[in-house]
């Protein structure tokens, strides 16, 4: 298959997602690691805890979505 | 009893492998490869195209309305026996409490004003990811010629026609498709998140709310940090940008991404195997609905929060 704008372009979408995941995906399993300790030692805040753990999911997952927005943009757009 | 209902059971199963053996890849050796396409497939109704994401709304739609209405249906006459809630009434109340008393939790005893908005996109999002998992789903439609890429050959059985996975020029439009993998769904939703999250804003602080993203107090008082304040306000202006586009893409990029996994498992091992991504997209849907409703709390507390009360 010669390098073709197509290739380079698929390339670039899978290469986009695939290194931007990798931050939110350690970012998401800190969070998750805290908010299990934090439930461990003291379980009868856990409502509180789940509330602030998916707010800080939420932060650190929006980086991820902000690369699969670069990819479909790739994709369907560019 | 139970032991000849259990032996039904799993004839039932084995005939239905047995029918899609034959019937399903058309005894071929290869599945067909599934046609992935971000933008909603449309059917001509008149001189109107109809989505077909359309159609997967007006159902959930349609499910949601229908269980509440015949849910509260009781109350809704004042009959004496809504008192004692039974049956489908029990349910619909245990829902609504269980979500109220959660979201009551979060932003006190400003809950009440934002409840219907905040279990409305729960119940919504949930029903709408959820319908998606109904047999039907992406599988049954009709077959029409491809105007770009690549397509499959047809062959009919009887009065049906399925696709196989040589090449040829046709290729499936399936009646039904999850509301949230159309991006025009989930950007709406987000859209009314944000706007209601600056509504809630102002109906509790005034109009002294939009300070928080222009502070001419700020600036006017002069000082390095009066100016640090400032900025700070026009990030928190282009955080409230951002963050239509992370509900948006959140909700659609889970939802489109687990169509597309459960597409592409069922057409690698099209037995037993997908059971297990169905029940993993149980749970994402259900978590998708309750971090889309939960941030919009979190968010609302936030803005209704005044600049003193921070906790």
């Amino acid at each position: 298959m010669e390098i073709s704008k197509e290739v380079m372009k698929l390339l670039a979408a899978g290469l986009a997602i695939g290194l931007g995941a990798i931050g939110p995906g350690i970012g998401i399993g800190l969070v998750g690691l805290g908010g299990a300790q934090a439930t461990g030692r003291n379980p009868e805040a856990s409502g509180t805890i789940l509330t602030n753990m998916i707010l800080a999911i939420a932060f650190a997952e929006a980086v991820a979505i902000y690369a699969l927005v670069v990819a479909l943009i790739l994709i369907f757009v560019a | 009893m139970k032991r000849v209902a259990k032996v039904l059971a799993v004839l039932v199963l084995i005939g239905l492998c047995a029918f899609s053996c034959v019937i399903g890849p058309l005894g071929q050796k290869q599945v067909v490869q599934p046609h992935i396409q971000m933008a909603a497939e449309t059917f001509q109704v008149g001189p109107i195209k109809v989505p077909n994401t359309l159609m997967g709304l007006l159902l959930a739609d349609l499910v949601l309305i229908g269980l509440f209405l015949a849910g509260t249906r009781h109350i809704r006459a004042g009959r004496p026996e809504a008192m004692v809630p039974r049956g489908l009434q029990n349910l619909v109340e245990a829902i609504y409490e269980f979500l109220a008393n959660f979201l009551r939790g979060i932003l006190g005893e400003r809950a009440e004003k934002m409840l219907p908005l905040l279990i409305t996109f729960f119940l919504f999002i949930l029903v709408a990811n959820w319908i998606e998992l109904f047999p039907g789903f992406d599988t049954v439609g009709l077959i029409e010629q491809v105007h770009e890429g690549e397509g499959h050959a047809v062959r009919a059985v009887g009065p049906l026609i399925f696709l196989t996975h040589e090449e040829g020029e046709y290729t499936l439009v399936p009646f039904l498709r999850a509301a949230n993998t159309d991006l025009n769904v989930p950007l709406a939703l987000a859209l009314i998140s944000v706007f209601m999250t600056q509504v809630y804003g102002v109906q509790a602080l005034g109009w002294g709310y939009f300070s928080r993203f222009i502070n001419i107090k700020a600036l006017t008082s002069g000082g390095f940090m009066g100016l640090m304040n400032f900025l700070v306000g026009l990030l928190e202006t282009l955080s409230e940008f951002t963050k239509i586009i992370s509900f948006g893409f959140r909700l659609f990029g889970n939802i489109f991404a687990g169509m597309v996994l459960l597409l592409v498992i069922s057409s690698l091992v099209p037995f037993v195997a997908p059971v297990v991504f169905y029940i993993l997209e149980l749970f994402v849907g259900a978590v998708q609905a309750l971090v889309f409703m939960m941030l919009t709390a979190a968010f609302t507390a936030v803005a209704t929060a005044g600049h003193g009360e921070h906790h």
